[in-house]
């Protein structure tokens, strides 16, 4: 169901989250329930394990007591180039789009669940209820948002209003040309709710086959820690997540937290010689200063060929684009 | 085992016997069938108000949640459709081999299919989130060009399922017409009119009978195919998944032969009720047929054990993590008792019984085993299902374990209800034992003197 990666005009819209950068203040859960109007199940529902989250915070703790660190990991639907859920669906309520988004029509879902079960990331989200807000809430729903009836299946969209939103005010203003070929809107003009609302940066949204984007160039600064979450699916996936210094391996599917794995997984790091030291790991790209960090400069320890693979293979066409770090030109037309 | 055991014969009453035991039952009515048709008919009552309750309230009524999205609806399909593959076995595969004794249980198992797979397709509606959109999932020409999904394994589901009925139905009621044609001079009031509708102006000339036999041939050999791919498709639905437990290749031959072993277990069950209810079957069905379904029964069982041990054994082998993990949690988890109880059930129990013969030629010693091995058989579908996507819990927040709720329950008693009363009803108007093929098989006996023990000898048409 993945559209030609091969073709020039191929447009794929990603995501970088810096797993450094978290501090797992969850303002973009937040951010996401507002944007998206995603039901509030209640404590009730809650507890019976039918939350509906499109994005959630994966904590992950490793250390013992006296030297514990904990990593917060971003979790989204991965707008995945071959997506598992998008073959199974028996009535393609989940399609692939022309620009890379994974989209999830509601009107036509049956829900089957198949494409939850075929999810590894686990971001599909089913309404076993008729989704109901709270009071005040109920007066604040976005009215770009279809609101999901109960039965159907929902997930991350990217927030593909804000993206269908800013391309028609750039067809209005005649933008198209060229030089963006791939998107007439301006880098960074079109930002979904978690990254609007992340405090630290961690999440970098952008026209992911733009080398010129700030996204590939986050992207391509930081080439040695990119990883793709639970690649071994072959799922392709266009959320791009930048490993962290002090737990390098924690993006690795064996310390995902993946049912009972997650214990064993936590006690492996407790062990020194289970994990790798931080001071071997210690990457030169610190997370203070983005700019100036070659990519050739890798931390020997790390896996020299990052597991990114060409999804986007303008990215990997042009590593020149790398070194001119410039904060998000705004291009004049 | 003397050679007797092995020479099966026909039955030793007349044609004419044979015709007043097989429609014995027609248009009688007793308190246990009385009992268990009403009890039914509260069954599938109780589940309309519980699948009109779910249709309402949403599929929160049942006991699913986050990372556990299927649950007893499609454990329960799994069931169904692997009790009715008897149907197709037991026909099918024994009128190609030209085993002569299949007479008495043809019918049966044929009936089984009839029943239980409407019982199985209604699972994958029920368990939708919106069932009242199940035609999407139908080819139907529209004018925006939207189609199902030919690429997903539950579109073939939906195929498969329905040629498996459609097939079953026809294969079925081709065999029956004869009797009924035959049977219409003799019977009174409604049952008349239905067998004179049925029977489609059946007169029992060579030319008819020609055709009968010639399509009964002709669908064992179609059926065949279909009812391979019918439980091979439904194994896809898991084994096309990445989940760990359900991401497996044996999956397709397992989920058919274990299929077949529930399906023959099944038969054996109605077998039993049978016997237990007209004792005029007693003569037609007899040791002799307990014995040689035994032993299918015991390959079969064999055959299920050794995919089902192969299901693991190559993961043990090289250690694959999520499925170690898997198997861990089977045998050791919160479900190890069940899981053992599976074992001993599917396996130990049938092969310790089934190996003897004087077991195998016992009615009520089979009729329990045939309860137990169906018992285990929907643990071991529980075990397929269920275990899968908790080990499987990519959430941090979310370990709850699944646990069927009150709606799932009693929609899942209703299709009980279905079957069983729709069997009981079934043996009420049409004759379950099929006259014209134990009357062909007993006329075609011949008796041959081979070393001087008397040896049944079959002619072969023509």
């Amino acid at each position: 169901m993945s559209a030609s990666h091969e073709s020039a005009t191929h447009r794929q819209w990603g995501m970088t989250i810096d797993v450094d950068r978290c501090t797992g203040c969850k303002s973009c859960v937040i951010a996401c329930h507002a944007e998206n109007n995603v039901a509030v199940v209640g404590a009730v529902e809650s507890a019976m394990g039918r939350i509906v989250h499109w994005l959630r915070i994966e904590p992950i703790h490793h250390g013992t007591y006296p030297h514990v660190h904990m990593d917060f990991i971003p979790m989204l639907c991965q707008q995945c180039g071959t997506a598992p859920c998008e073959s199974v669906c028996p009535v393609f309520a989940s399609v692939h789009t022309h620009d890379g988004l994974n989209a999830q029509i509601y009107n036509r879902c049956i829900g089957t669940r198949v494409c939850a079960n075929n999810c590894p990331y686990h971001v599909r989200m089913f309404n076993f209820r008729p989704p109901q807000w709270p009071e005040p809430m109920n007066k604040m729903l976005n009215p770009d948002v279809t609101a999901r009836s109960e039965g159907v299946m929902e997930k991350c969209t990217f927030c593909v209003q804000r993206i269908r939103r800013g391309e028609l005010d750039a067809k209005i203003e005649k933008r198209a040309d060229a030089e963006r070929a791939l998107t007439p809107t301006y880098d960074g003009e079109i930002r979904p709710a978690c990254v609007q609302a992340c405090a630290s940066e961690a999440l970098v949204f952008g026209m992911l086959s733009d080398p010129d984007s700030t996204v590939s160039k986050s992207l391509a600064r930081n080439r040695h820690r990119s990883v793709l979450v639970h690649n071994e699916h072959d799922t392709r996936p266009n959320v791009v997540y930048l490993r962290p210094d002090r737990n390098p391996d924690v993006l690795e599917p064996a310390n995902l937290p993946v049912g009972q794995q997650q214990h064993h997984a936590t006690e492996a790091h407790a062990t020194p010689e289970a994990s790798p030291s931080p001071a071997a790991t210690q990457s030169p790209t610190a997370t203070q200063s983005p700019a100036g960090s070659p990519t050739s400069v890798g931390s020997p320890s790390i896996d020299p060929t990052p597991s990114y693979p060409t999804a986007t293979p303008r990215v990997t066409a042009s590593p020149s684009a790398a070194v001119s770090v410039s904060p998000s030109p705004v291009a004049t037309p | 085992m003397s050679h007797q055991n092995l020479n099966f014969r026909a039955a030793e009453i007349s044609i004419p016997e044979i015709f007043d035991a097989c429609f014995e039952p027609i248009g009688k009515s007793g308190w246990r069938s009385n009992i268990v048709i009403f009890l039914s008919l509260c069954a599938i009552a109780a589940a309309g108000v519980a699948f009109a309750g779910q249709m309402y309230y949403g599929l929160g009524q049942t006991g699913l949640h986050i990372p556990v999205y299927w649950g007893v609806y499609i454990i329960t399909f799994v069931f169904w459709i692997g009790v009715a593959h008897a149907g197709a076995l037991i026909s099918a595969l024994l009128r190609l081999c030209g085993a002569e004794w299949k007479s008495a249980v043809t019918r049966v198992a044929e009936v089984i299919t009839l029943f239980t797979l409407p019982a199985a397709g209604s699972f994958p509606l029920i368990h939708m989130g919106r069932t009242e959109l199940f035609y999407y999932m139908l080819p139907i020409p529209n004018n925006r060009l939207l189609w199902p999904n030919f690429k997903s394994m539950l579109m073939w589901d939906v195929f498969a399922v329905s040629t498996y009925l459609t097939g079953s139905v026809l294969f079925l009621y081709v065999t029956m017409v004869p009797d009924l044609g035959i049977a219409r001079p003799r019977m009174k009031g409604p049952i008349k009119t239905i067998y004179t509708l049925l029977a489609w102006g059946w007169r029992g000339t060579a030319e008819e009978w020609k055709r009968v036999m010639e399509a009964a041939s002709l669908y064992s050999v179609i059926i065949l195919p279909v009812v391979i791919s019918v439980h091979t498709i439904v194994s896809w639905d898991f084994a096309m998944q990445v989940v760990p437990g359900w991401h497996s290749e044996v999956f397709g031959p397992l989920f058919f032969v274990g299929a077949l072993h529930s399906g023959t277990a099944a038969v054996f069950t109605m077998l039993g009720l049978l016997l237990w209810t007209y004792p005029s079957f007693r003569k037609l069905i007899t040791p002799v047929h307990y014995d040689m379904l035994g032993r299918v029964w015991l390959v079969l069982m064999l055959a299920w054990a050794y995919l089902f041990f192969n299901d693991f054994m190559p993961a043990y082998y090289a250690h694959e993590p999520d499925k170690m993990d898997y198997l861990y949690y089977n045998a050791f988890g919160p479900y190890a008792a069940a899981c053992w109880f599976l074992v001993i059930g599917n396996f130990a129990l049938p092969l310790f019984c089934l190996a003897f013969q004087e077991f195998r030629r016992s009615v009520l010693p089979m009729f329990v085993l045939s309860i137990i091995v169906n018992i285990a058989m929907y643990i071991e579908r529980v075990f397929i299902v269920i275990p899968g996507l908790e080990v499987y819990n990519g959430l941090t927040f979310n370990t709850i374990p699944y646990t069927a709720s009150v709606t799932e329950i009693t929609i899942i008693i209703g299709t009980f209800g279905w079957v069983i009363g729709g069997l009981t009803f079934f043996c009420r108007i049409f004759p379950i034992l099929p006259y014209w093929e134990l009357a062909e098989t007993k006329a075609r006996q011949v008796d041959v003197d081979l070393a001087g023990v008397k040896v049944a000898y079959f002619h072969m048409g023509e």
